[in-house]
């Protein structure tokens, strides 16, 4: 098992950069084309709501997303910081999360952080 | 930029043509051409993404966004792509029933 993590500024150009390192996660592990692309949509879609969030709550902060590898799978964590104060838009995007990753799911942990949990299995 | 957009008219309809990867970075660049065309033209409008290799919820917001304008006027728009992983999109979120999707601009225009 492998875990690594990437910190980008929450701005919506760095999303692109979260979905490339997804991929190559991804595909070091051999998923399908197919689910190569499923990862990319669903970690782009998760991790642009995530700068959408901290930009509502005005909030500079880094969004974080943490990616364990195994034999069993890929499991991604997408972290942000903008707790309650964050604009809820985001109907379309968890609309096609939930689409794509049958065990999609957040959670909220006492320090205002919110991850939005997705896996694929290998 | 990782996108490029150009707009130009195809008999009656106007095709507004993107290139490239459309999200929350670039999907402004499409609502701008959009906009336009929803303000300045009239009939049909195709939206063009035949040469689009991702798309998010971002770009289909400004799609939905540019029906929901148009619909009070009787106006049509409608989305040329043939790739699965476009189209995907629309059919997750339940956005085909709302526009016509069509394999080539051709087709979209007639």
């Amino acid at each position: 098992m492998a875990t690594s993590s990437l910190t980008i500024a929450a701005r919506t150009d760095q999303v692109r950069v979260a979905r490339m390192v997804a991929c190559a996660a991804a595909r070091r592990i051999g998923l399908t084309d197919d689910a190569v692309e499923e990862v990319r949509l669903a970690v782009g879609e998760a991790v642009g709501r995530a700068v959408t969030r901290h930009a509502g709550a005005l909030l500079d902060e880094p969004v974080t997303m943490r990616m364990t590898d195994s034999e069993s799978g890929l499991v991604i964590e997408v972290e942000d910081r903008s707790g309650d104060s964050a604009q809820e838009d985001s109907a379309l995007a968890m609309a096609v999360i939930r689409g794509l990753v049958g065990d999609a799911r957040l959670q909220d942990r006492p320090d205002g952080t919110q991850v939005l949990h997705m896996s694929w299995a290998g | 930029m990782h996108l490029q957009v150009s707009t130009e008219q195809s008999g009656a309809a106007t095709v507004v043509s993107a290139v490239g990867e459309l999200d929350l970075h670039t999907a402004p660049m499409l609502q701008e051409h959009l906009d336009r065309a929803v303000e300045s033209q009239d009939g049909l409008i195709v939206v063009d993404l035949t040469a689009v290799d991702f798309m998010d919820s971002t770009g289909l917001s400004v799609i939905v966004s540019a029906v929901a304008s148009m619909r009070p006027s009787g106006r049509e728009l409608r989305v040329a792509s043939s790739s699965d992983r476009i189209t995907k999109v629309f059919t997750l979120t339940g956005i085909d029933q709302q526009v016509g999707i069509f394999e080539t601009v051709a087709e979209a225009v007639t």
